[in-house]
């Protein structure tokens, strides 16, 4: 059992497993420091899949693959950026909508290219490339851990580099903080408010799409339905306790990874039910939450003690939901009515 | 009290002003509900080889003979329990999936308890029984998430979408190693009939779980809308600072709105397996929970009409169930529809375009207005 915690095989699956998860992470970090709350990154993911893989098989060819993968994901954040942004609707709502769509769509995709509705196992993909460096990776445990890995290995790190370069030193990253902290004076110093999110949102597609061909192309060779299995919500818990920094969130994605792939290795290993070994990753993303929650509301509470005006205080006011503004306006739409009866 | 007060009383819980927006909001509806149609009918246009028979078959199929008709209310049985629930939880303003969870807990725990349970002797009221059991396990298990919210703050949202696959796993190694049918292969041991709800038509399969099921959306709405439970639950919803400061128990609020909703979801779980199942033999979440939203979106809350989305839903449901069977296009294109159903009605784009509408037409009036006093006048000279 501790061998098999403390083996290399342990630490480099962890990796792999961690793979997908870290990629919504980074997906929804984006669009949650532009201010839209992204739940459609399970949705965007499983389209991605299996465009992705499809595609890899069909063409033989993961490049292209990969790049319809990440050009479904992003069709997908701009389905959110179009409902969210110009019907107006609740970007949860819409969330919650896609995920849905997302559902039917990538079954239905499955099943007019294939005819089959489980998976496309009989149409194995052209799997992304490892990236394997001829000497470097017979080093010990270095080598399998970074000189054997799969291509979207490399592309995580630099995004995690790229995330961080974009949001602290350039000038779009500026207006996507702005936008993200307060809307209303972003757009009063002359900010497009919708643009930046739209962009965001198209930064998100991009990230969840390469999660999605990662577990397509990768991490297995083909897609089957319900194949995402929460890894896009619980990349969206690694991102809240990473609290907006990519290399935190890269960190408990890791986190995630390993509770993950310790859910699979251990089956072979532990005489222990499959099935309580399946809700591991799950309930750990609880229990993560839960001291999440814990630390930061001690430090609120001593920031309080400080007197001193805490910047997360602010933050944590929470917006009021804009179902009420609908509900208000309904409101006040019947009280102007009934003036006018009487 | 006499028997003119009891009526009025009665007739006090349906307000006239009430009932003139609740017929508002039914003609919105049943708008949204025509352009939803239309969306449907787009997308079978572009699926379908010979669109003119799907087109036929899922519009009209549905209504052919009474087996299908029959179909439809089954069909929207599970969807009417899970839009209650939603409806609750949204009131309180908390984005709670554990519906999802809630359905399918009720449904294993009262398909396990009531083949052991069951006599010939007391067919409706053990059944019952069990699913009461389910539905107090289903809030339990929701106590967890809704504690949690109230007391640490952690985000319902996720903390309930995880739990959700907890007990999904937990409810499958439960049937393949502890209380599954030994004889079968993960299910859970044959239900008798007498061990379900009655059937209201054997023939149609149609259970009596239809009845409890719009008793539940007209007791959601009591609940909400004219108890002081439901009072504070709506304020909290609202306004949760204000809701404070008038003195209501917001944490209490936030626990409890998301406990009943997980009970009701557990309830009609336990319906829909007692009425219309012979067994429990689910081997993946079976998503009404998120149907749940679906409707409560329709619905704009309002558990009153729950019902009426629940049947358009079950309609859209069977119609195109039939359609996969008769025809070239999938069952699948239900969820497309469904998504874009949400987005459309929860779209604030289109409500301000209503209420513009409006506005131009209410201009216009101003000037009538004076014109009542005269003639008030001239009928009192």
């Amino acid at each position: 059992m501790i061998d098999f915690l403390f083996s290399e095989t342990f630490l480099i699956s962890s990796i792999t497993c961690a793979l997908p998860i870290l990629f919504a992470a980074f997906a929804a970090l984006i669009s949650n420091r532009a201010g839209i709350v992204n739940i459609n990154i399970e949705g965007s993911m499983s389209v991605a899949a299996v465009c992705g893989t499809l595609v890899s098989h069909f063409a033989q060819s993961w490049a292209l693959g990969l790049l319809v993968a990440v050009v479904a994901g992003v069709a997908m954040s701009m389905l959110l950026a179009g409902s969210s942004l110009v019907l107006k609707t609740n970007s949860f709502l819409s969330g919650i909508a896609l995920n849905t769509l997302a559902t039917g769509l990538s079954v239905y995709i499955l099943y007019s290219v294939l005819g089959v509705k489980g998976d496309s196992s009989a149409a194995a993909a052209v799997a992304i490339p490892k990236v394997s460096i001829p000497y470097l990776k017979d080093i010990p445990v270095l080598g399998g851990l970074l000189f054997d890995q799969s291509l979207l290995f490399w592309v995580a790190i630099l995004a995690a580099v790229g995330l961080t370069v974009l949001l602290k030193c350039t000038r779009l990253g500026t207006k996507i903080r702005a936008t993200g902290l307060n809307p209303e004076a972003a757009a009063s110093v002359g900010i497009n408010t919708r643009a930046v999110k739209a962009t965001a949102l198209a930064i998100c597609g991009v990230l969840a799409g390469l999660g999605g061909a990662f577990l397509s192309m990768s991490y297995l060779h083909y897609f089957s339905a319900g194949m995402v299995a929460g890894r896009g919500f619980i990349g969206i818990a690694a991102e809240a306790m990473g609290m907006g920094s990519p290399w935190l969130t890269m960190l408990f994605a890791y986190l995630f990874g390993a509770v993950d792939y310790f859910a699979v290795g251990a089956q072979t290993v532990l005489a222990f039910p499959y099935e309580l070994l399946n809700t591991l990753p799950y309930l750990m993303t609880i229990i993560a939450l839960v001291i999440y929650a814990v630390v930061k509301n001690a430090r609120e509470k001593r920031a309080k003690q400080n007197n001193k005006p805490h910047k997360e205080q602010q933050e944590a006011d929470p917006q009021p939901p804009e179902l009420l503004q609908t509900e208000l306006q309904e409101k006040k739409e019947t009280e102007n009515e009934k003036s006018v009866a009487s | 009290m006499t028997k003119q007060d009891l009526v009025q009383r009665f007739c006090g819980y349906f307000r006239r002003n009430e009932t003139k927006s609740m017929l508002r909001e039914t003609a919105k509806l049943a708008v949204m509900l025509l352009i939803s149609l239309l969306f449907a009918i787009v997308v079978i246009l572009i699926a379908s080889k010979e669109p003119g028979e799907a087109i036929r078959v899922f519009l009209f199929e549905p209504f052919a003979d009474s087996y299908n008709f029959c179909r439809i209310l089954t069909e929207s049985l599970p969807l009417m329990f899970t839009g209650v629930a939603v409806c609750i939880m949204m009131h309180a303003g908390q984005f709670n999936m554990f519906v999802e969870g809630g359905f399918f807990l009720g449904a294993f725990v009262s398909a396990v308890l009531a083949p052991e349970l069951a006599s010939e002797s007391a067919p409706f009221i053990v059944p019952f029984f069990c699913i009461v059991v389910g539905a107090t396990a289903a809030g339990l298990v929701g106590y967890i998430p809704a504690k949690l919210k109230s007391r640490l703050g952690v985000d319902e949202f996720v903390s309930s979408l995880m739990l959700n696959y907890i007990v999904l796993w937990v409810v499958l190694y439960l049937v393949s190693n502890v209380c599954g049918d030994p004889d079968g292969v993960n299910v859970t041991k044959y239900l008798e009939d007498y061990a379900k709800l009655p059937f209201l038509s054997a023939d149609n399969e149609l259970s009596m779980g239809i009845l409890f099921a719009v008793a539940a959306a007209v007791l959601g709405w009591v609940f909400l809308f004219r108890t002081k439970w439901g009072y504070a639950l709506r304020i909290t919803g609202r306004n949760p600072r204000f809701a404070a400061h008038c003195g209501m128990n917001t944490r209490a609020v936030v626990t409890y709105s998301q406990v009943i909703g997980a009970s009701v979801a557990g309830f009609g779980g336990g319906v829909y397996m007692l009425g219309n199942y012979y067994r429990f033999s689910w081997r993946t979440l079976p998503n009404y929970g998120f149907d749940g939203f679906v409707i409560a979106i329709m619905v704009r809350n309002n558990p009153m009409a729950v019902p009426l989305a629940a049947l358009f839903l079950g309609y859209l449901r069977v119609g195109s169930q039939l359609m996969a069977q008769l025809t070239d296009v999938q069952n699948e294109m239900i969820y497309i529809i469904q998504g874009l159903i949400i987005i459309l009605f929860g779209a604030k784009f289109l409500l301000e375009l209503t209420l513009r509408r409006k506005k131009k037409a209410e201009e216009p009036k101003e000037p009538t207005a004076p014109e009542e006093p005269k003639e008030a006048k001239e009928a009192a000279a």
